[in-house]
């Protein structure tokens, strides 16, 4: 019992840390702030203009979720969707270094991370609402396998 | 007596620490009087900080080309030299209680680096600040070289016509930057969004509209060149030292959001940045054309510059756009693997036929790395639906996934010649010529810029063509007559190299011309503008055939009518690297008016003798006959 509780104590800290729930798109940048309550409108706004510079959040967003390196991270992601899904299937290239290098992901922690989240890409990109998903949830699936990637092999 | 002592004593203290003070910390009056007494006002670098240049009209006075008065700290600073060193200097000894970042330190560093190091003033003298913007945006005083990038031509667009520059500063790679996150300078138009085209040229000929620098990361660059407008980039890296680099990049920080009036033909994107780099002694950038500079002639100046007995240039970097990266997958490809790409493509991406399943593992990894660049350039040509072309994408990424990480055998890059390699962007034509009505004469002919589509070279539009103010005239029986000028003369055709559905042979053309009505007449000049669309074809590699339908007006002289339309045919030959060749026949007919136009033929061979002079063999016919042979010079 004892033991199960600190796995689960473990496992809720990872869960946090990597921020697996967290949404940039809708929680940070000047569409939260024009739009604290409509995660819709907030996201269209953020990825109709950008996340902005100022790591405005919405009341319900841990600090984290809006740092500066998470906001660069999501407009790259958003920015660059395209050629970061083609270069993780490929498991190299320009995108995909300058993506780690914003999250700090250095040496072989780079190549750990690439395997990391070439599984979670599958299966975001197979899942049945993906065809039917806009720019921001793309780039959102894409974002969280990121930073779950990262989480799990750049520590 | 003793208080006798104690007064010598205080007398002796406060002399000699007044001593102590001005020899080890001078104050902005004394820098004041020293850069009088070396009249540094008038150094060419302090000039060039200003952004000084003659004031455009009849009253040629020397005053700063930045309209921002928030770049002079003197009320006169845009007119005078000497005010604004003045009160510049003031400013960068000021102690005050207001932010860092509103400091002359901070916002002006270029100026501060070369005042000390002319003047020779001590940090000591100075207050200390931590101008933490200014280190943010060069992540922590890292950019350790400048490169010039030049984005190819878009004759989608006229505003890119002859491609376009920016500037990127290169941090050092040990940061946790990557190229792509550096910083980038650009100097676009201020335009309104509903400007139409013909108020959009005009203004921006004649100085209506301003330009402005801004500063974003290089990647939105690379995404809206090479991604969305299919361009080439490519990357000049200058040979400067890290004080000169240091230079550079503090300037560009003082004219972030700067303004300035444009002018299409000289004072554009590729002049003004060019200008900058020639704050540091030495460097040449500028050509010395006085009516126009394009971007291209910039990169072939500094390709010519050496720089502390070194090439100005440090390196070359191509960067393909998406339709070059398919290009150069495609024509990579095996002819099974190409069978297979057209085989998918047509077949709605269909992954199961026998033939695909039987393809080595990296031949499928690169059937489907073609198709990824496929679906996202005909997305761009819009020849689907969006959704359907995003549909197929993603089937085709999920195939790709599927494959596993790495091609072993990876397709190198095509070596395409950088854009400053060509030829010069100008040219001068003389020739002989036979007229069967007319006789024996000579032919002139002037380009000003750019190309047509026998001498269309790197960094320029394969098989298209564009010119500005070319003009053609002939000498006959002592008498020189105008023949052509073509006040704007653009002829896009997209390469369709790989065939493929999408790939088209899209083609069209417009022409703003003032041309005799034909070749027997020298005094039937008519205004006249006309536009085509047309499908080409491409049999083989270097053999290109299509056929346009246009129509125009024009004035009515000598009952020629003012609308017509007509249908033409044309081919492009090329014979080995230095000989080409292309053919035309046009099929006017008039609309109204009772002359009937006159069909045309035309041949034209051209021959490179080296770099910079050409040979052309023409025979025409249109109502005559006329056979011509010259020799070209490009300037």
């Amino acid at each position: 019992m004892h033991i199960n509780k600190i796995v689960l104590l473990g496992f809720l800290i990872f869960v946090s840390n990597v921020s697996i729930a967290a949404n940039p798109y809708s929680e940070c940048g000047i569409g939260a702030a024009m739009f604290p309550n409509t995660p819709w409108a907030a996201a269209t706004s953020n990825a109709t203009w950008d996340l902005g510079s100022t790591a405005v959040t919405s009341a319900t967003t841990s600090k984290d979720t809006c740092s500066a390196g998470n906001m660069q991270t999501a407009q790259f992601i958003i920015d660059n969707y395209d050629n970061l899904v083609e270069e993780t299937a490929e498991g190299q290239g320009e995108h995909l270094a300058t993506l780690l290098n914003i999250q700090g992901c250095k040496g072989q922690n780079r190549q750990r991370a690439i395997q990391n989240l070439r599984p979670d890409m599958v299966k975001h990109i197979s899942s049945e609402d993906y065809v039917s998903q806009n720019s921001v949830d793309r780039a959102l699936g894409y974002y969280q396998a990121a930073q779950s990637a990262v989480a799990t092999s750049c520590s | 007596m003793k208080n006798l002592l104690i007064f010598i004593c205080g007398v002796f203290f406060c002399i000699s620490s007044n001593l102590v003070l001005s020899e080890n910390k001078h104050n902005a009056k004394y820098y004041i009087q020293k850069s009088h007494d070396l009249q540094l006002s008038k150094d060419t670098v302090w000039q060039k900080l200003l952004h000084y240049e003659l004031a455009a009209g009849f009253n040629q006075t020397l005053q700063s080309a930045i309209q921002n008065s928030d770049f002079f700290l003197s009320e006169n600073g845009r007119t005078s030299l000497s005010d604004e060193l003045e009160k510049t200097l003031y400013a960068l000894f000021l102690v005050t209680n207001d932010a860092d970042e509103k400091h002359a330190q901070c916002k002006f560093p270029a100026r501060l680096q070369w005042l000390k190091k002319k003047l020779n003033i001590l940090d000591t003298d100075l207050p200390k600040l931590k101008c933490q913007n200014f280190n943010d945006w060069t992540f922590s005083n890292s950019v350790q070289s400048i490169s010039m990038i030049y984005a190819s031509g878009f004759l989608g667009n006229p505003a890119t016509f002859y491609g376009h520059t920016l500037l990127k500063l290169n941090s050092r790679r040990t940061t946790n930057q990557t190229k792509l996150m550096d910083q980038s300078i650009n100097y676009g138009i201020v335009s309104p969004p509903d400007a139409n085209a013909v108020s959009y040229i005009i203004k921006s000929l004649v100085g209506g509209y301003e330009g402005k620098l801004d500063t974003t990361s290089y990647n939105v660059h690379t995404r809206n060149y090479a991604e969305h407008e299919l361009r080439d980039l490519w990357e000049y890296e200058l040979n400067l030292n890290q004080d000169e680099t240091d230079f550079i990049a503090k300037h560009l920080w003082e004219l972030i959001g700067k303004r300035y009036t444009y002018y299409f033909f000289r004072k554009n994107c590729a002049y003004r940045l060019a200008e900058i780099l020639e704050i540091v002694k030495g460097v040449e950038t500028l050509p010395s054309n006085p009516v126009y500079i394009l971007p291209r002639a910039i990169l072939q100046k500094m390709s010519r510059s050496f720089h502390h007995g070194k090439p100005l240039i440090r390196s070359k970097i191509y960067h393909p756009s998406r339709q070059s990266r398919l290009y150069t997958k495609f024509s990579a490809l095996t002819s099974t693997e190409q069978k297979n790409v057209r085989h998918i493509v047509t077949n709605i991406n269909n992954f199961n036929s026998e033939s695909y399943k039987s393809l080595p593992l990296d031949s499928k990894k690169n059937v489907s790395n073609t198709l990824l660049d496929y679906y996202k350039f005909t997305e761009k040509s819009e020849f689907l639906p969006i959704d359907i072309s995003n549909k197929l994408y993603d089937k085709s990424l999920k195939e790709r996934f599927k494959l596993g990480t790495k091609l072993k055998n990876i397709h190198s890059l095509k070596k395409l010649r950088a854009p400053d390699q060509g030829r010069l962007s100008s040219q001068i034509r003389l020739g002989i010529l036979h007229n069967n009505k007319l006789g024996d004469g000579t032919s002139i002919h002037v380009r000003p810029a750019y190309y047509d589509v026998l001498d269309a070279d790197s960094g320029h539009a394969k098989d298209s063509a564009l010119a500005m103010g070319e003009l053609k005239m002939v000498l006959i029986d002592n008498s020189i007559k105008m023949r052509q000028l073509d006040i704007v003369k653009i002829k896009s055709v997209n390469p369709n190299v790989t065939s493929l559905p999408g790939d088209n042979g899209r083609a069209w053309k417009f022409k703003l011309s003032l041309r005799q009505q034909n070749l027997e007449c020298l005094d039937c000049l008519a205004l006249r503008v006309e536009s085509d669309y047309g499908y080409t074809a491409r049999p083989s590699k270097n053999f290109l055939i299509g056929v346009f339908a246009g129509a125009g007006i024009q004035d009515n002289r000598n009952n020629s009518g003012n609308i017509f339309a007509k249908a033409s045919f044309f081919s492009h030959i090329r014979i080995s690297n230095s000989t080409n060749m292309r053919f035309l026949t046009e099929l006017p007919e008039q609309l109204d008016g009772s002359g009937g136009g006159e069909n045309r033929f035309l041949l034209e061979v051209r021959q490179i003798l080296s770099k910079n002079i050409d040979m052309r063999f023409l025979i025409e016919k249109n109502y005559t006959n006329e056979t011509s042979i010259a020799l070209g010079y490009y300037f």
